[in-house]
């Protein structure tokens, strides 16, 4: 069975919670209290910590309990046994699998990144997930920029870079894997990124009245659109800003089978926000679409960074000694910046030591999280209970500015659920879960998100974070048509909701800059 | 502390009641309504905006500051008009066509009103002919542009390009703004000047109406 590769930012996690969230199935018979054994897994490469901090060990059979583990930034190989009924599938691609047979690719087009599976379309099984770095990345960073250049005469350009990358994915997993050769490819993305798939110009998307030219699903002859597959789907958008991404996410998540209301939140640099209504409300589903601006990947700070090794990820203050921030990195390496969960937590703790105060204000000026603008010296940092020392620390800290910058992204993004949520009549009280998906909304800290004001404050329990749902969405249609019709459903009934458009959208987001 | 100062103060804090209330006892202490406004409102006005450009205050600080000025400019209001104290000057502001952005515009329509510049706020999506309509009938010297798009901006030249058509052009001065908008751009429309932010728009406003 193949592996199951622990990536870096798991770190901190229980095993067998990073798993059940990826949606593998792990039996906990005894409720993950260590007593039962049922959830060992084998580990192949990489350490993990038993659940106390100490080194957790392999035993002599190089098992150890998911439900004691605890993941590590170093990251981690394990397979799971092949015994007891655990599935080594998504959980969305579990639910539908069985109808097909064959292979095939699903591909997620972010504007930022690719990220791609090769999924056997009878179990519903990821053999591999591969991703990369978007190449029209060199046309700007955002989508509005992207439009500016495909209406500046570069959408064929455009158009043929992100194809050629699809290909070049295929044939990789295609090579890896001669035996599971893909003949279908399933893409879900932003509106815009599919219009510049289909070598459709998204013009339209980048000025009022944002019209899109399509939103529907589409199909297509691989060989037409240059693909080494037989046919091409297309996953169905609600809008111009609610591509097929976020309907994806909404089928994954299962948001709609809830009762009460539940929320879908992507984090990024536009911040999508969708609402279910529950049984009292209708059963409707809005969406919205709030520009956050790209602060929390880390473009506009000062010292930021995207979600890259040496990316400072997580900051804490230590408790016995008020005012000490520890920090640590991506793959536990120097750091080179800050990324945005980072950002999150180090804005968390300058609020509790009052480093910045509830307007945004640094009364002392900027803030040095290691090394100093004039000299680099010796620098300890925390990683996991672990001390590690890094010479040569460059300077990382936060600007006055890198604050106000924040300020915007929270605002927009917390301002857009407020608005969404009064439009639909329902109160944070009613809803009964969070989801939140997307890159950066896998490391989020949600204690340091509530704490800044990213996200609401309610019950921590509330909040379930479901990874890229814009990728599972692609690999469960491949494997169930139903899925398909029912992702379609749900773009047709999306109500979708202009906060630009809102009064009461202006004023929230004046008013929740503040902290 | 001199009763303006106190206004000024409290107008930073956004204290709006306690602004009309200072404004109220300054009117009855005989103050002229010329000082009150100058040297109490704008003087106040003003600290916030040197404030917000060095990145001490943000933009709920100066939407706060900015509903005292306009509480304290209610009560002041007809002591004005009746001592003859006119606008500085009369400026229209708008959001160009295909962008529905409002929130930079209103708030650099805050810092020029709280400058004592009388404010015609056209809304957002404006098209030229709207702009141009506003120029013959309302007399404004002043026409601020805002953009948020790199896919709008064009529309600041459109607009531009039509008070040159109308003949307006050289009876008008023409800023522009917004998260895309560079002095270079500025330059290239033939715009009369770029406002990197609210702060510096008002400052810019009010420098074209004491030319």
């Amino acid at each position: 069975m193949a592996n199951i590769h622990i990536p870096p930012g798991a770190a901190g996690k229980r095993l067998i919670d990073w798993l059940t969230l990826q949606g593998y199935e792990i039996p906990a018979d005894c409720g993950g209290r260590g007593t039962c054994g049922k959830c060992r897994v084998n580990v192949k490469s990489g350490r993990f910590l038993y659940y106390d901090g100490s080194e957790y060990p392999p035993d002599g059979h190089g098992q150890i309990l998911a439900c004691r583990a605890v993941c590590t930034p170093a990251g981690a190989e394990i397979s799971l046994p092949d015994n007891g009924g655990s599935g080594l599938t998504t959980h969305a691609a579990r639910q539908a699998a069985g109808k097909e047979a064959g292979y095939s690719v699903a591909l997620d087009i972010g504007t930022t990144t690719l990220a791609a599976s090769l999924v056997n379309r009878a179990t519903g099984e990821v053999l591999a997930t591969r991703s990369c770095l978007n190449p029209q990345r060199s046309y700007g960073a955002d989508v509005i920029s992207r439009i500016v250049a495909c209406k500046e005469g570069g959408l064929d350009k455009l158009c043929r870079l992100v194809r050629e990358k699809a290909a070049e994915i295929i044939r990789d997993f295609g090579s890896a894997y001669p035996d599971a050769r893909p003949d279908c490819l399933c893409v879900a993305g932003n509106t815009t990124m599919l219009h510049i798939f289909c070598g459709i110009s998204p013009e339209g998307i980048g000025t009022y009245p944002f019209t899109p030219v399509f939103t529907e699903r589409r199909d297509y002859d691989g060989a037409s659109l240059g693909l080494p597959v037989e046919r091409v789907i297309l996953l169905p958008s609600a809008s111009a800003y609610i591509g097929s991404d976020i309907t994806g996410g909404v089928y994954v998540s299962r948001m709609t089978r809830h009762s009460r209301p539940s929320v879908l939140m992507d984090i990024g640099t536009n911040g999508e926000i969708v609402l279910f209504t529950g049984r009292a409300g209708g059963m409707r589903l809005i969406a919205a679409s709030a520009a956050a601006g790209p602060a929390l990947e880390g473009a506009n700070i000062s010292c930021g960074t995207g979600g890259i090794p040496g990316g400072v990820s997580r900051v804490n203050l230590l408790k016995d000694f008020p005012g000490i921030l520890t920090y640590s990195t991506i793959g536990d390496l120097p750091p080179v910046g800050i990324c945005g969960s980072g950002l999150v937590d180090l804005v968390a703790a300058l609020l509790d030591t009052g480093t910045i105060d509830e307007t945004g204000y640094m009364e002392d000026g900027d803030f040095s999280l290691c090394g100093t603008p004039e000299a680099r010296g010796r620098h300890v940092s925390e990683s996991n209970g672990r001390l590690l020392q890094f010479d040569k620390i460059p300077h990382i800290g936060l600007t006055q500015r890198d604050v106000r910058e924040f300020q915007l992204a929270k605002s927009a993004i917390f301002s857009g659920f407020s608005a969404l949520l009064e439009h639909a009549g329902v109160s944070t009280d009613d809803i009964e879960k969070i989801y939140i998906a997307g890159g950066l909304g896998y490391y989020l800290n949600t204690t340091s998100a509530r704490r800044t004001g990213l996200l609401p404050d309610t019950d921590p329990e509330k909040f379930c974070v479901v990874g890229n749902t814009s990728l599972a969405g692609a690999e469960a249609c491949l494997c169930d048509s139903a899925a398909v019709d029912e992702i379609s459903d749900i773009a047709r009934h999306s109500e979708v909701l202009d906060l630009n458009t809102l009064p009461r959208f202006s004023e929230l987001f004046m008013k929740n800059m503040s902290f | 502390m001199s009763i303006l100062n106190e206004i000024s103060e409290k107008l930073q804090r956004g204290r709006a009641k306690e602004v009309s209330v200072l404004v109220e006892q300054a009117l009855a202490e005989n103050y002229s309504p010329a000082d009150i406004l100058n040297q109490g409102l704008i003087a106040g006005m003003n600290e916030v905006g040197e404030k917000f450009r060095r990145n001490e205050v943000f933009v709920p600080e100066v939407l706060v500051a900015a509903r005292a000025m306009n509480a304290g400019l209610k009560i002041l209001r007809p002591a004005l008009i009746s001592s003859g104290v006119k606008p500085l000057g009369k400026a229209i502001i708008c959001t160009v066509k295909g962008d529905m952005h409002d929130i930079g515009k209103n708030l650099v329509k805050m810092m020029i009103e709280g400058q004592g510049i009388e404010c015609i706020d056209l809304g957002v999506d404006v098209g030229p002919e709207q702009v141009v309509c506003a120029v013959r009938e309302t007399g404004a010297k002043l026409v601020c542009l805002s953009a948020l798009l790199t896919t709008t901006m064009t529309g600041q030249k459109e607009i531009i390009d039509a008070l040159v058509a109308a003949g307006l052009r050289d009876r008008v001065k023409v800023m522009v703004g917004g998260a895309p908008i560079t002095q270079q751009f500025a330059d290239e429309i033939g715009a009369d000047c770029y406002a990197p932010d609210a702060a510096s728009a008002a400052i810019a406003a009010r420098a074209f109406f004491e030319e």
